[in-house]
């Protein structure tokens, strides 16, 4: 098991409860579509397994270690060495061009530039192949600035750089919602095949039903959640 | 090689801020050039001050301030309100302590320089800065009655040389309705750049101020005073009656007190002995009033400088918000986010900073000696010293203080966020 969250509750100071999970895991390599509505309590669940938000209560075992006891610190480490994360918008640094804004992850996190060494490869030369994989090989080759490309573009190098240096979990908050029709499923794919490539589990987190027919495995939040249930 | 991650991460997103970067070290440098340049301004001014006049143990006038004393005999400003006589003078220099007297009378001016009246051994006596003695650039000293010396801006300004011939006016304007035009000078001497009053005097015997007003006692010209000519002047009895003051040489240094104070009681005559570094000092205080409002003023800019820093990070954050979350993404803590803020800050600061004490450096490399020329003032090039050192530290550091409120406010909100991003 990969993620395993027991009784874990969040507050923010001085409110009262406002998310509480008995149970949720994720297996290694998993791919899980959560469904989740805007304030569903979504976005603290996502900060709580990336280790940026602490619980109240309850512990959020990701492998080895427990998030929920460790020190800031080292879940800022746990992150950058097992976790990726690709956001709805802006995902990426402007000042960067793209090559750098993918392989960011391995300059933060040794270890994860190491797995890429020991692979035989270099942080630059998987930036190439996931980018070329990715359908972005003449940007990445031409140095194009990062705001002259398209939102779809954009979202795509995004999950390069959540891939790169094969984390563990790939946290993906709402990635397609600004992106149309055809372009959305065609990401999914491309994700989703990566995903299973590198045996990296997928956390999908959004609130568009019809994307939860790709996966196998879909969960809702407001079912997962009891706080509510108690609130109402 | 390459930097480490943050700090390489910190220089390309400022990078990608520069124009807004840019003008923030500017404010920073010109505060900063603005302040030091004033230091050095009003030190170096202070210095020059100060060595106006050297290797002179007493002034004497007629009872006075010491400092109204020092004002007229050294800088030549204002009037004495009474006179020394030729008996008091002689009685000085016939004293034992007394190793040497140069008498000064005052009085005239040349369009608008003052005319001093002194003898020969004024070229002798008079040092300044540090023992340094008047030279002549060209010509020599006065010998003839007729004959004038002049200081380097008064040659200079007014286009003379030697022989030139030229009158001297009756009273202090520029412009004088009654010139003394039946008594021409002539220019025997031209003395080399002192950067004190000496500069800006036309020099010439005591008996020459005598004569000049031969004729002339009442303040206007009687009938006689056309009459007379240069060669009967010659032949009159020319001996001053009235003296301004007088620079006086000790034998002995350390009888310097005992001499002032038995020439402060003398029984003929009320007289001062002032020392004249003691009394240059007291008029510094008066005039270096300006010079510490200017550094004051200059401190402010340099706050204004440093708040420049504080706007311009301040009005990035905003847009940095993303910044921050993908960094957060990717694994960078809260201490991160704050460190990036602060040293954003200090850094902009450091370069700032060094680029206003480089300036100082150049300026005063580049402009110092046209100070010197034109104001008398001397601005040593010396290696940066402690002044320096303190200013740029205390910039940097105010820097990285004044940042620590966005820095907070980005860390606390950075925390409060998650991992979404709050547009």
């Amino acid at each position: 098991m990969l993620l395993n969250l027991t009784d874990v509750e969040f507050a923010w100071p001085k409110r009262e409860v406002f998310l509480k999970i008995d149970a949720f895991q994720i297996n290694e390599g998993e791919q899980v579509f959560l469904r989740g509505p805007s304030g569903s309590g979504k976005s603290t669940l996502l900060g709580l397994i990336a280790g940026v938000l602490r619980p109240k209560a309850g512990s959020i075992a990701f492998g080895e270690v427990d998030l929920a006891k460790s020190s800031p610190r080292q879940c800022d480490k746990i992150r950058a060495r097992d976790m990726g994360v690709v956001f709805q918008l802006f995902n990426l640094l402007p000042f960067l061009d793209l090559i750098s804004n993918v392989s960011l992850p391995c300059r933060l996190s040794p270890e994860r530039n190491k797995r890429l060494i020991d692979a035989g490869t270099t942080a630059e030369e998987e930036a190439h192949r996931l980018l070329r994989y990715l359908g972005l090989a003449r940007e990445a080759e031409e140095k194009t600035p990062v705001s002259n490309l398209s939102v779809g573009q954009q979202q795509r190098v995004a999950a390069a750089r959540a891939l790169i240096g094969a984390p563990r979990l790939i946290i993906a908050d709402e990635p397609t919602s600004a992106l149309d029709t055809a372009i959305r499923d065609e990401f999914l794919k491309l994700l989703r095949d990566e995903c299973a490539a590198a045996n990296t589990a997928l956390l999908f987190v959004s609130h568009d039903d019809h994307l939860a027919s790709h996966f196998e495995r879909v969960d809702s939040l407001v079912e997962l959640n009891k706080a509510r249930l108690q609130v109402a | 090689m390459r930097l480490p991650t943050l700090p390489s991460l910190a220089l390309a997103s400022l990078w990608n801020r520069r124009i807004s970067a840019l003008l923030t070290i500017l404010a920073v440098a010109v505060s900063v050039f603005l302040y030091l340049g004033v230091g050095k301004l009003k030190s170096a001014a202070e210095t020059s001050f100060n060595q106006t006049i050297h290797g002179t143990d007493l002034i004497v006038g007629a009872r006075t301030s010491p400092v109204s004393l020092v004002l007229f005999s050294v800088f030549h400003i204002g009037n004495p309100s009474a006179a020394i006589t030729w008996e008091s003078f002689q009685w000085l220099e016939e004293r034992e302590d007394v190793d040497w007297a140069v008498p000064i009378a005052l009085g005239d001016s040349h369009k608008g320089y003052r005319v001093i009246g002194t003898t020969g051994d004024f070229f002798d006596r008079y040092q300044f800065r540090g023992g340094q003695e008047v030279s002549f650039a060209s010509g020599v000293a006065f010998d003839d009655l007729y004959d004038v010396v002049l200081g380097a801006k008064v040659a200079a300004d007014l286009g003379y040389e030697i022989g030139s011939e030229i009158t001297l006016s009756h009273g202090l304007g520029e412009v004088s309705f009654m010139e003394h035009d039946n008594r021409p000078f002539t220019v025997t001497g031209i003395l080399a750049s002192t950067g004190t009053p000496v500069d800006k005097s036309v020099l010439v015997s005591l008996q020459a101020i005598e004569a000049i007003h031969v004729g002339w006692q009442s303040g206007a010209p009687s009938p006689i005073a056309r009459m007379v000519t240069a060669d009967d002047v010659r032949k009159m009895d020319l001996t001053p009656d009235a003296l301004a003051a007088v620079l006086v040489g000790l034998s002995e240094r350390r009888t310097l007190l005992r001499t002032q104070n038995s020439i402060n009681t003398y029984r003929e005559e009320a007289l001062v002995a002032a020392i004249p570094s003691q009394a240059i000092s007291e008029v510094w205080e008066l005039v270096g009033i300006a010079g510490n409002a200017l550094l004051i003023v200059s401190a402010f800019v340099i706050v204004v400088g440093l708040v420049s820093i504080l706007t311009s990070i301040l009005s990035s954050l905003r847009e940095r918000r993303r910044e921050m979350a993908v960094l957060r993404a990717v694994g960078a803590g809260p201490g991160h986010i704050m460190g990036l803020l602060i040293s954003e800050a200090i850094f902009l600061a450091a370069i700032g900073a060094a680029i206003g004490i480089t300036l100082v450096y150049l300026a005063s490399f580049i402009a110092g000696p046209i100070f010197e020329n034109r104001f008398g003032i001397q601005i040593t090039v010396s290696a940066p010293g402690a002044t320096d050192a303190y200013v740029f530290l205390t910039v940097c550091g105010l820097a990285g203080i004044l940042a620590l409120f966005p820095a907070i406010g980005a860390m606390r909100s950075s925390l409060a966020d998650g991992l979404s991003i709050k547009l």
